[in-house]
């Protein structure tokens, strides 16, 4: 049965991953889809990082601590120097002093 | 420059994350075996699903005796974030043949994606040339995933909790790094702005779903704050 249940989660998985590779044609999508495919990178890995420096286990209640610190000064840092090494640096660094 | 220097160079590329995947994979390959999962089929599932959070939410919901079809629905749900990265390299890669889109549909987990739209949006190499930079960064996260399950799945949660989680916080950071430099326009700001506040908002939601809707606010956010800039195409033609 454990089987049967990991062939069914890679099956979907791989479905999701692999329809719009083999279907999707440009000219069928409308153009505002086409121009907010273009937002996908930048709108999913916000979405993925934000709550990772404030994070929240239930409704309207963040935990504010030392990731939220990390996090900002490691936005701060790509703004300014777009060093990947340099921004995990300091991140980590001011997660772990005040950690 | 050849294949074999472009896969180098998706694989070089990819190497900083591995150390906040690696205790991600270790406490994988723990749960799984908490949750009556053995190791073969923890090192399974790692090479045949091959997308962490859904793993975690699958590993859990196996040990609660979930019916099957719910885990299966569930890991559906929690992945399709992945249609998104999937649609929007569709038209780039479309002159390849089958066996490479499905290649790299296998590949295609958020870190691999993260790696891989960065190096594309330089858009100086051809779709091929993108594949095989995808192949590399692919090879370094997914070895590197099966290994660390397997380790996981044998010696159990090795790491301190604390430990696990700050490594893991590399991953957020690299994210950051790849993110904000991207974010040159008013449009592509908003776009950031608006998910960053909405998946803050929805984390309390279950299965990945405040993260799809933090993605779709953005997109729209982008859409919007570039329809205040220039006109709309249609009025462009008249």
């Amino acid at each position: 049965m454990i089987w049967l249940t990991i062939l069914g989660m890679g099956l979907v998985t791989f479905g999701v991953r692999v329809l719009p590779f083999t279907f999707l044609r440009e000219e069928m999508l409308p153009n505002w889809v086409r121009r907010g495919l273009n937002y996908v990178p930048v709108a999913v890995l916000s979405a993925i990082v934000a709550p990772e420096y404030l994070p929240s286990s239930d409704w309207g209640q963040f935990t504010i601590d030392a990731h939220l610190v990390a996090g900002i000064a490691a936005i701060l840092v790509a703004w300014y120097n777009k060093n990947t090494i340099l921004t995990i640096v300091v991140g980590m660094a001011v997660l772990l002093i005040l950690g | 420059m050849s294949k074999w220097a472009l896969c180098w160079q998706g694989y070089r590329a990819t190497m900083p994350l591995m150390v906040g995947v690696a205790p991600f994979g270790l406490v994988f390959g723990a749960i799984a075996i908490g949750n009556g999962i053995n190791i073969i089929e923890a090192v399974g599932m790692s090479i045949i699903v091959l997308a962490g959070s859904s793993q975690f939410i699958g590993a859990q919901l196996i040990g609660d005796d979930t019916p099957i079809l719910i885990v299966i629905l569930t890991t559906f749900v929690v992945n399709l974030r992945h249609f998104l990265y999937s649609a929007s390299l569709a038209s780039f890669i479309r002159p390849l043949n089958k066996g490479w889109k499905g290649l790299l549909a296998y590949m295609m987990v958020d870190e691999v994606y993260a790696i891989v739209i960065i190096r594309h949006l330089k858009r100086d190499l051809s779709p091929l040339e993108l594949a095989w930079f995808f192949i590399g960064s692919g090879i370094c996260l997914i070895s590197l995933w099966w290994a660390s399950t397997l380790a996981g799945a044998l010696i159990g949660d090795v790491l301190p909790a604390d430990t696990v989680s700050a490594l893991s916080f590399t991953l957020p950071l690299i994210f950051t790094a790849i993110v904000v430099p991207a974010l040159k326009t008013r449009p592509m700001l908003f776009a950031s702005l608006s998910a960053s506040v909405t998946g803050i908002i929805c984390a309390p939601m279950p299965n990945k779903l405040g993260l799809l809707i933090a993605a779709a606010v953005g997109i729209a956010a982008g859409l919007w704050s570039e329809s205040q800039i220039k006109p709309a195409p249609s009025q462009e033609v008249a």
